[in-house]
């Protein structure tokens, strides 16, 4: 029998060693590391080391010698897969663009770089040149230059930040917005809604605070928009024969939609509710993002080539299997529209209305009673903007109840302290157990106050019931927004389309096709409640994914 | 900011320091409407917001390097390489990061040049590190003589605190092999379990103060030394140190967790830092 294969992943001391003791028994060793060069010396997490040395140092001459042990350096793994009784991985190795072989550890490269950056191998003590030894010791000489920066990195769109940022300071408006929609069509809207992680990724922060880069997306959208510039359609002169449905009119779907038109594919887009847009319209709040706007940047979506049919409940209006006879690929983008139960007595009675179905109310204009005191309870976004709605429409007052305290809520920082501005009080370590009414109305809620316990799972602290500490809270409405998930009973049983125990779909993470070929996925509908931009991310990742699946299927 | 030899961040007159903020409108305005309440940037203040932006880069291409290479080692055009394997076994030795967007901005880090965390102390330690193994403090190169190691997150789970724990003191012991005469002190909460795991050890630390305490802000003095709020049985009292090590809360890296998914192993959050401690995953076909 031939040498057993064995990839080892890290080339921290634990890996060296795990590579020196799996080589010493005749295994086939491939070691991947994903820095340029081996690691250093290390401090122990495991153990205390109160004798000697308490740096746990490898033994990289031994591992670099070894006949049985293969070392790629500077590599990520890109795809991995378990298969047919083994383990396939496809790594790229980045270039170093330094010939080692030739190097002659002069250092001469070093003192005339012009870039100073900081210090990754010593954790940002000080600088380094951008080429540079990766370890004095090892001295495998690399030149660093990354195909994205951080933010853009970090963005689930990958919008090249640094880019249309910088055609603004050159107050280049219009070729920034170009720059953007190569890879979003919704600048407007993302522009006002969007959390902004690449903000918290930004290197600025660690100067002084980050680029307001959210901010500067909405500019030149507004910019735009505000000076009646029309904003360009570029689609081919002739579209192909095949057709697409889009399931959802969400930003998912339109995203998926838009960028299918650009290549060349029209869509059909069936949407159960009167206007278009998913969360856009029915979940975020006037205050954050009006209608008009939305709407100016939908129908400027939808003319490339995107057919609309509102109030089309696919399962109800038409049939998905008249869908999948009609069009040669689908895309489902539904959203999670549908709010989690807190599962406590008396949910039934009236004066309780789900947070994502309160929204949705507010938003298509139904009158809401707005009379005394309302709680909404839960931590994340739709809660602070279940909150903030509930006091524009006139609530006495408004109060929100989260289990942990403010260190933990998931929302944004800044909706929480807008909500607070507002006047929406706040109340920490409380959990509801039962809601109490009379005549099938409710008049209050039942809580327990909660105390921090031991981190769970989520490196979270766990909340713990306090015993004895039950009070009520009077109020006639309540508002739970806790989480949401999919509504799939549109879907048949029989068309074995796979669903997830979290009611979502799986997809390949990169053509987003389901397990059903021809049918495509993404949005929250995938990925359970997430945030605007990472729908639209997948949503063009999709448009991707159907346009190589229509190709094949046309060149059959 | 900086100032060492040779190498400074300019601050430029004309690029703009502060962060520009959206015109909102009032809370009494906002009352019974819908209003939009962020009204973006003005032309003005997008200008100067844009001209903030570092636009982070690396190697720039300028070629200098190249032009220098007497023995021509430096090729711009190497490509990445694709390599496809196959495996019988797969061994991953995740190791954690360490998010410092994570850290707490009251206890200084990025504002103050003494305050350096884990990490960094630990290439600080090292020969191969940027001091080849002294502990100086960041802002004057000068030797401290007091330190304080904090604990820097609020909670963590009971695995990635020991682990964070072991890794602090673990330098804290460095520490006092090279410094005999330094104050050492370390600040950490919920000790309960660490100090039973690690009851030996602990009896025989060389003068390194452990005290179960919160800091709750460290303040620049003059000198850059460092002016600690430390929250002891719920009294405030005030400390000062020369260089503050900041505990940080490791993490399993995204890359490893998908990795591992589509291998399909279950890696359970900080469990691998279990089993003997070998920090290793490991799966057979």
């Amino acid at each position: 029998m031939s040498a057993k294969r064995v990839i080892i992943f890290g080339g921290d001391p634990a890996g060296v060693a795990a590579a020196l003791a799996q080589a010493e028994a005749g295994m086939q060793v491939t070691l991947i590391e994903p820095s340029p060069g081996l690691g250093g010396e290390r401090l122990s997490q495991t153990q205390l080391v109160v004798d000697g040395s308490a740096f746990v140092d490898p033994n990289l001459e031994a591992v670099k010698k070894h006949p049985n042990i293969r070392i790629i350096t500077n590599a990520q793994v890109e795809h991995a897969a378990a298969e047919n009784g083994s383990y396939r991985l496809r790594v790229r190795r980045n270039t170093a663009r330094v010939d080692l072989e030739k190097c002659n550890d002069c250092r001469a490269c070093m003192r005339v770089c012009p870039i100073h950056m900081y210090d990754d191998f010593n954790e940002g003590l000080g600088f380094r040149t951008a080429i540079d030894f990766f370890n004095p010791e090892t001295g495998t000489y690399n030149i660093f230059k990354e195909d994205m920066p951080v933010c853009q990195a970090t963005c689930p769109a990958n919008l090249d930040i640094r880019s249309y940022v910088g055609l603004i300071a050159d107050g280049k408006y219009e070729e920034s917005l170009a720059k953007i929609r190569e890879r979003l069509p919704f600048a407007l809207s993302i522009g006002r809604v969007c959390p902004h992680p690449c903000e918290t990724a930004c290197n600025r922060g660690y100067v002084d605070e980050p680029i307001s880069i959210c901010t500067l997306k909405r500019f030149v959208a507004d910019y735009e928009m505000n000076n009646e510039i029309p904003p360009p359609v570029d689609v081919p002169d002739e579209f192909h024969k095949e057709k697409v449905a889009l399931i959802g009119a969400g930003p998912a779907s339109l995203s998926c939609g838009y960028f299918l038109a650009k290549a060349g594919y029209r869509s059909v887009c069936f949407e159960a509710l009167p206007e278009p847009g998913g969360m856009f319209r029915y979940g975020i709040p006037e205050y954050r993002l009006s209608t008009p706007t939305l709407m100016y940047e939908i129908n400027w979506i939808l003319s490339h080539g995107i057919e609309l049919r509102c109030n089309t409940r696919v399962g109800k209006d038409i049939s998905f299997a008249d869908i999948q006879k009609e069009y040669d690929a689908i895309f489902i983008g539904v959203g999670a529209h549908t709010g989690i139960k807190l599962q406590i007595k008396g949910e039934e009675l009236e004066g309780v209305v789900d947070g994502v179905d309160f929204l949705r109310d507010v938003n298509m204009g139904k009158p809401v009673n707005a009379k005394g005191k309302v709680i909404v309870i839960g931590g994340g976004n739709v809660a602070m903007d279940a909150a903030r709605v509930s006091w524009r429409e006139g609530f006495d007052e408004v109060h929100v109840l989260y289990r942990r305290t403010k260190k933990e809520m998931p929302a944004s920082p800044w909706e929480i302290d807008a909500a607070e501005h507002e006047g929406v009080k706040f109340q920490y370590l409380v959990a509801p157990i039962e809601v109490v009414g009379k005549n099938g109305k409710m008049t209050g809620l039942k809580c327990l106050r909660m105390q921090l316990g031991e981190p769970d799972a989520s490196g979270r602290r766990r909340p713990v019931p306090i015993e004895g500490s039950e009070f009520v809270i009077e109020a006639e409405t309540l508002i739970p927004a806790i989480s949401q998930r999919p509504d799939l009973s549109f879907v048949p049983e029989e068309g074995g389309l796979n669903i997830t125990r979290w009611n979502t779909f799986h997809v390949d993470q990169q053509t987003f096709m389901t397990n059903v070929p021809g049918i495509f996925s993404a949005g929250d509908v995938e990925t359970g409640p997430d945030i605007a931009i990472r729908a639209c991310a997948n949503g063009r990742k999709a448009a991707d994914g159907i346009i190589q699946y229509l190709q094949a299927k046309g060149s059959k | 900011m900086y100032e060492k030899k040779g190498r400074f961040i300019v601050e430029f007159q004309d690029i703009p320091k502060a962060r520009q903020h959206q015109i909102e409108i009032d809370v009494e305005e906002r009352r019974g409407n819908y209003n939009e309440v962020e009204l973006g940037f003005d032309e003005q203040r997008a200008l100067q917001e844009a001209k903030r932006c570092l636009s982070c880069r690396r190697c720039l291409g300028c070629a200098l390097c190249w032009a220098e290479c007497k023995p021509e080692a430096i090729i711009f055009e190497m490509e990445d390489e694709i390599l496809d394997l196959e495996a019988d076994s797969v061994i991953i030795a995740p190791g954690v990061e360490r998010p410092l967007g994570r850290l707490d901005k009251r206890l200084g880090f990025g504002a103050h040049l003494n305050v350096i965390t884990d990490t960094q102390l630990e290439r600080m330690l090292s020969r191969t590190g940027p001091s080849a193994g002294l502990v100086i403090r960041p802002y004057d190169g000068e030797v401290p003589a007091s330190i304080a190691f904090v604990q820097s997150y609020a909670a963590a789970s009971p695995e990635m605190h020991q682990a964070a724990l072991c890794f602090g003191i673990n330098g804290a012991i460095q520490v006092r092999s090279k410094l005999p005469q330094a104050d050492i002190n370390v600040f950490a909460a919920n000790l309960e379990d660490f100090k039973e795991a690690h009851q030996e050890s602990l009896a025989r630390l060389d003068r390194i103060e452990i005290t179960e305490a919160s800091v709750s802000q460290v303040d620049a003095l003059e000198d850059q030394s460092l002016e600690l709020s430390i929250e002891v049985n719920g009294s405030v009292q005030k400390s000062e140190f020369d260089l503050v090590v900041l505990i940080t809360e490791p993490h399993i890296s995204q890359e490893i967790k998908s990795l591992s998914k589509s291998l399909g192993l279950g890696i359970e959050y900080a469990n691998f830092l279990m089993g003997g401690g070998q920090g290793l995953i490991s799966a057979d076909k």
